[in-house]
């Protein structure tokens, strides 16, 4: 069962166009933030659920990856 | 909850004026939950070893301001909540299916929390998160058995919005 939230955000994703999104989303992208990739949880949601289509496991990111260590020394 | 929190500050010999204006935003790349305010929560060694990790290191000093933190409404707790912490797999996961992000580069944590800010879908005050310190406990249930609890997660706080959530004052305590 999907929580209030990521319901409200595929809500907010179905109504845009990808032209929309992208405009959006690029002007986040230029903040040039960095922190945890959505990869490093994939290997979580292939296990639960054998849904998600095909995302490039192939980055090394979840090789001796250390949770948070790296983002908190960047962020605080 | 009310926490006391942390922020460690490059000293540029302006304390009447961080007490005055602080807490700062912070204007780095790393700030992994988003934009927001990052304090350290209830530890102040942890707010002391970024001042010497992150300024004395190069060269610079540092000050630390303490305040407190209204936690009780809008925080978005992935340290005492196991709700938070679904629903945020949960988010993530609903940004991979919807494939909308081209580059895998951007799929990030603070691009998604940055995104549903603007959207109206992300409207917490602060966000609570912990990580896997150096020094963190891992006190085994039994010896025989593999589960262990962790104990001394360092906590970091993101406050988005000060409104509600700053409680003032925020006060240098260090250096004394």
């Amino acid at each position: 069962m999907k929580s209030e939230m990521a319901n409200r955000l595929k809500e907010v994703l179905d109504n845009m166009t990808q032209e929309q999104f992208d405009q959006e989303w690029s002007a986040i992208t230029a903040l040039n933030l960095e922190g945890p990739a959505f990869v490093e949880v994939v290997e979580y949601f292939a296990v639960m659920q054998a849904q998600l289509g095909s995302y490039d496991l192939k980055t090394p990111q979840l090789v001796g990856y250390k949770a948070g260590e790296n983002n908190y020394a960047l962020a605080a | 909850m009310i926490v006391v929190a942390y922020q460690t500050l490059e000293d540029r010999d302006n304390i009447d004026q961080i007490e005055a204006e602080g807490p700062y935003i912070c204007r780095r790349h790393g700030s992994w939950l988003g934009l927001g305010y990052y304090l350290w929560d209830t530890k102040y060694e942890w707010s002391y070893e970024w001042g010497v990790n992150s300024y004395e290191r190069n060269g610079k000093g540092f000050v630390i301001a303490e305040c407190r933190l209204d936690l009780s409404k809008d925080c978005f707790d992935l340290v005492g909540s196991v709700q938070h912490q679904m629903d945020f797999l949960e988010i993530i996961q609903q940004m991979i299916i919807s494939k909308r992000i081209k580059n895998e580069k951007e799929a990030i944590v603070p691009n998604l929390i940055q995104f549903m800010k603007t959207k109206g879908v992300f409207n917490f005050k602060s966000i609570r998160a912990n990580d896997f310190h150096k020094d963190i406990v891992r006190l085994k249930f039994r010896n025989d058995k593999n589960e262990y609890m962790v104990l001394n997660q360092r906590v970091q706080i993101c406050v988005i919005t000060k409104k509600d959530v700053l409680l003032q004052p925020f006060r240098v305590i260090y250096p004394k």
